[in-house]
């Protein structure tokens, strides 16, 4: 019995004990939760020093919890209570000796305490516990790179990449570090690092790079390098695209030309790489480049696909070497400082006629072939004066490339202003006519056919007609053609009530100098001069001489002219336009700078209202050498 | 024949004598009347409405000083005119730069230089007599259009140099009359971007390049170094140099300086966290023109302290473009020189524009402080400017007075288009007013 019953006291009071420890620990772990859980309301709510009293005391209950571990190391920090951080990151190292990230955390908390190499011999021992795994080098410097010791993690990276035995492991990292660091230099030789192995990445290392070739010094490290990696690895194809690229970057197209040609062949691209270069060339005004290139793919490549593109490119690029531009544009259509003869041009432009002339050769019935024509035509009659040539060659396009209508519409409006020279002003008409009426007609182009019929009107001195179709064009503030149908509006208005005699002989004297008949144009506006020299014409008049003067190269007469306009004709609202072209014949004609900037200042002193001011103001800044 | 004048009597003599004289005075008379009109004697560039280019007109103020040209500011006549000398490089100078100018005889000038005087106007004449050397506190990779200063400098060509936190260091400050903070962040949060711009090259690349000078020249963090440079550059102001600071680096320089022994910035701007409560300890006693703000202590917050107003990050969607004006206070030319010489302007009520830093909180603002500008009616103060040691300093809210709301990356302002902004005349007062001949103050 006592043994049964003593039997019995024990295993109740062993069930007690165990209810009784098992009640006391739920209630212990429900009070620790509950303090957790304050601890991070007072962090939340901003109150660190609180929190971390609560989330040690946690700790102290329950020490090999990681989250509470967690939790009080971020308060430590927070509160740069560095020595606490270490001592509790090192407590937790005892029952976790080989947690690699522990030990790159510990190492962080050592550089918060200003103490580096005790970071740097813990990220070594963090590394030495598995240092052929990549995964520990990037936990580790992920540590580093945190700590802002960017060269110390570059070389963690590096040593990760032997280690591992992998050349190319960690490259955009370590090129990145290199980048952030402003070593472009290296940062370079990595994103190649990752060509190398990788050579689809070329568009991704381009925008790499263009993060930091933005800077002039960035551009020049990097294409040093690009350019040493392309001598020492002349197969790597990507590497010379890369260069070509950067020299395009830095506007060098006579070295992207070289490494373009190299790459055409190297690849076996049969042109392909050349074209695409001298397009972007031509695109950028590198017209000697971009001529060679072209050049190069008709020797090289003759069975380019796209060969007719490339021998249209090739004559539009040397015709466009050729070109001078003229903004101001106070002369007319022709700068009359180029003081190149006739047989000079035809000289100048023999190779570019020859040029178009083999597209139509060799590829006939092409829209290039049309524009070939095109623009052999607009020589002719800009350059040559050869009006009979010009219509020829235009007539053709209107009469065999019907199918190209946008080609054929520039002809035939080309043509009709062809017609107007040559005096044929009824086929002048006629055409601009057609053109005016067309309803599948680019808008501009049908604008500007409406104006010349205009114009014709005020040729053939049917003064009213004229004026009726300035009302319409006048009423398109948007127009091209708005501007100088206003002009010829007010001068018709102007002068027809005034003296529509006078008017009626200005008419024949602006259709001659239209018609590039020079000599009688002169003889007609000075006829005008002395017959009505009470009119209101008159000053125009003399403007007209000044101007064929100009363009027949007699620079003194023209000044002299001009000069009798500005001393005659004081009120002329023409003073301003002619003092810009009197410096412009002193600066450019007859290359007096100090003359041309007394005459630009007298734009400045005398009209300071006039459209030309600034550009006075400018010219004269030039000459003097202002650095603005 | 010469004729032979014979006297009959003394009296006859003494006539004669005196119609001679009258003779002569009167011929002396005509014929500086007649030089006058032939040739002015002064130049006059009005500064009002019919000024063609505002901002050129400062130019030619600063190159003539260049020229050892005296110029004088004439202090509300015609907006802040500028008389000089009738020189004829000065008349070419005006043309060449499309500035609008008026040739006045001497009794003219005589004339406005009266109306100046008189006790019942308004007006001062204020003689200007070197040009200032000017400072533009700027980093290496910095871009002129980035700011509206040097914006305004380059449009009206008046030379400054750059100097960047070592200059500042090593005391090369001491060259300058003047310096100009650009719109940088001396609290070491690298202008709180990182929210938006923590992954953008340009951030990571400003922030290795600020790590890389703050470690050459021996200070552990970015934040160390730019508070020393804010404590030089107020050391600067103290010893007699004009500070003008624009946009965000007005609040953020007294935030630095009143943070000078504490850590506000969060971990991703230093590495490490902030003190604990940075707020309590903050020595406003350091600051130049604010006290009693509350820091904006959120690190992802585009936001310093509490100075700005509207906060940055809401000010988009609270202020109406359309009724943004800020109205200039007019003071007293005779008394108060300084606070009227940079308040010049042919506008008194102008057209806002935003900045990191916009208006600054009339009730944070120290009392000493001479208010310029601000948003009638409103807690908002645009312009300010006060006294420190032996020097000035001048705060301007906002970014760019021509661009409304200036964001990273934007283009830069065409100042062609903007010859007349009033805006950005406030900003050219403050450059032109280092080289006045001190005078007196009044008040």
């Amino acid at each position: 019995m006592s043994i049964r019953y003593n039997t019995h006291l024990l295993f109740s009071l062993i069930f007690l004990s165990i209810a009784c420890t098992s009640f006391l620990g739920a209630q212990q772990r429900a009070a620790s939760e509950v303090k957790f859980k304050l601890a991070q309301s007072y962090e939340r709510s901003g109150d660190f020093e609180t929190a971390a009293k609560l989330y040690e005391e946690s700790f102290s209950k329950d020490s090999a919890n990681n989250v509470i571990f967690d939790a009080l190391k971020r308060m430590y920090l927070q509160l740069k209570r560095y020595d606490d951080a270490i001592r509790l990151i090192e407590y937790w190292l005892q029952a976790h000796p080989n947690d690699i990230g522990l030990l790159a955390q510990l190492g962080s908390a050592y550089v918060l305490n200003s103490d580096e190499p005790k970071a740097f011999q813990l990220w070594d021992r963090a590394i030495a516990l598995a240092p052929k795994n990549e995964v520990t080098y990037r936990i580790v410097c992920v540590a580093v790179t945190q700590s802002r010791l960017f060269d110390r993690a570059i070389e963690l990276y590096k040593r990760g990449r032997i280690a591992c035995s992998n050349p190319i492991l960690f490259t955009t990292e370590i090129a990145n570090l290199y980048s952030a660091t402003l070593n472009y230099a290296e940062a370079t030789r990595e994103y190649l690092n990752l060509i190398r192995q990788n050579p689809s990445q070329l568009g991704l290392v381009q925008s790499y790079f263009s993060q930091y070739t933005v800077h002039a010094d960035g551009l020049k490290i990097t294409t040093q390098v690009v350019e040493d990696a392309v001598k020492s690895e002349p197969d790597n194809t990507q590497f010379h695209h890369l260069l070509a690229w950067l020299y395009m970057e830095g506007n060098n197209f006579e070295r992207a030309y070289v490494v373009y040609k190299l790459l055409d062949e190297k690849l076996k691209a049969g042109g392909r790489e050349l074209f695409n270069f001298a397009e972007r060339a031509l695109h950028e005004k590198s017209f000697a480049i971009a001529a060679k290139a072209f050049q190069d793919i008709m020797d090289l490549s003759p069975k380019f696909d796209r060969m007719v593109q490339v021998k249209f490119g090739y004559a539009y690029t040397l015709e466009s070497a050729n070109e001078t531009s003229d903004t101001l544009e106070l002369f007319g259509g022709r700068n009359p400082f180029t003081e190149i003869s006739i047989a000079e041009f035809k000289e100048k432009y023999s190779k570019v006629i020859e040029a178009y002339e083999r597209v139509i050769l060799e590829f006939p019935n092409t829209e290039m072939a049309a524009r070939s024509f095109y623009q052999i035509a607009l020589i002719k009659q800009k350059k040559f004066f050869d009006l009979d040539d010009a219509r020829s060659l235009l007539e053709v396009i209107l009469d065999k490339y019907s199918k190209f209508s946008t080609i054929q519409t520039e002809a035939q409006l080309q043509l009709a202003d062809v017609y107007l020279i040559q005096g044929s002003i009824e086929k002048s008409e006629f055409n601009y006519k057609q053109l005016s009426e067309m309803v599948h007609v680019r808008p501009a182009l049908r604008e500007k056919a409406q104006f010349h019929l205009a114009e014709i009107d005020y040729f053939t001195l049917k003064f009213q007609d004229a004026l009726t179709k300035l009302s319409t064009l006048t009423s398109n503030p948007g127009s091209d053609v708005t501007n100088d149908a206003i002009g010829l509006k007010i001068f018709l208005e102007e002068n027809l009530q005034a003296s529509e005699e006078a008017l009626k002989e200005f008419a024949r004297a602006d259709l001659l100098k239209r018609q590039l008949k020079f000599t009688e144009a002169l003889t007609s506006y000075k006829a005008i001069m002395k017959n009505y020299s009470q009119t209101k014409v008159i000053d125009e008049a003399l403007i007209n001489i000044g101007d064929i003067q100009s363009q027949l190269y007699n620079f003194t007469e023209a000044l002299s002219t001009y000069n009798d306009l500005i001393t005659n004709y004081p009120e002329s609202i023409f003073i301003d336009r002619t003092l810009m072209k009197m410096g412009q014949l002193y600066q450019f004609g007859i290359k007096d700078c100090a003359k041309a900037i007394e005459i630009y200042q007298q734009i400045l002193d005398k009209y300071p209202n006039s459209i030309f001011i600034s550009e006075a103001r400018k010219i004269i800044r030039q000459l003097r050498g202002d650095s603005i | 024949m010469m004729e032979v004048r014979i006297f009959q009597s003394p009296l006859q003599k003494i006539a004669f004598k005196q119609q001679f004289y009258r003779i002569a005075i009167y011929a002396t008379v005509i014929i500086l009347t007649i030089a006058n009109v032939l040739h002015a004697q002064k130049i006059l560039i009005p500064m009002d409405l019919k000024q063609t280019d505002h901002l050129k007109a400062y130019g030619i103020a600063y190159w003539a000083l260049t020229k050892n040209i005296d110029v004088d500011w004439l202090l509300n006549f015609r907006s802040g005119s500028f008389m000089l000398d009738g020189l004829e490089i000065v008349v070419k100078e005006c043309r060449i730069r499309g500035v609008y100018f008026e040739e006045l005889s001497g009794a003219q000038a005589s004339h406005i230089y009266a109306e100046i005087q008189d006790e019942n106007n308004n007006m001062d004449a204020i003689r200007l007599e070197k040009a200032p050397r000017i400072a533009v506190y700027v980093p290496p990779n910095f871009l002129p259009w980035d700011d509206a200063v040097t914006l305004a400098m380059e449009y009206a060509e008046i030379h400054y140099d750059k100097v960047w936190d070592d200059g500042v260091v090593e005391d090369t400050l001491i060259k300058y009359d003047w310096i100009h903070l650009h719109h940088e962040d001396f609290t070491g949060q690298y202008g709180k971007f990182y929210a938006q711009f923590a992954n953008t090259p340009w951030y990571v690349e400003q922030q290795a390049l600020y790590e890389k000078e703050a470690k050459q020249l021996g200070y552990k963090k970015v934040s160390d170094m730019k508070k020393e440079v804010a404590r030089k550059i107020k050391e600067y102001v103290a010893a007699g140099g004009f500070m003008f600071a624009m946009c965000s680096a007005t609040d953020a320089f007294d935030i630095a300086l009143a943070s000078e022994n504490i850590d506000i910035c969060d971990i991703m701007y230093d590495g490490d966290p902030p003190d604990l409560n940075p707020q309590k300890k903050l020595d406003y006693s350091k600051c130049l023109a604010f006290e009693n703000f509350t820091l904006e202590k959120n690190p992802m917050v585009y936001e310093y302290s509490d100075i700005d107003i509207p906060p940055s990050p809401i000010a988009p969607s609270v202020i109406n473009q359309e009724t943004d004006y800020f109205t200039l206070f007019e003071f007293s030319a005779k008394s108060d020189p300084v606070p009227t010489m940079l308040t010049q302007d042919h506008a008194n009520i102008i057209k806002g524009f935003m900045g990191q830093t916009t208006n600054f909180k009339k009730s944070l603002i120290k009392k000493h402080v001479t208010i310029l500008a601000e948003k009638e009616g409103t807690e908002e103060v645009r312009y300010i400017h006060g006294n420190f040691g032996r020097g000035t300093f001048t705060f301007y809210g906002g970014h760019d007075p021509e661009d409304y709301q200036h964001a990273v990356g934007d283009p830069p302002t065409d100042l062609n288009l903007h010859k007349n902004s009033p805006g950005y005349r406030l900003i050219l007062n403050n450059i032109l007013f280092p080289a006045a001949k001190k005078k007196q103050q009044k008040t």
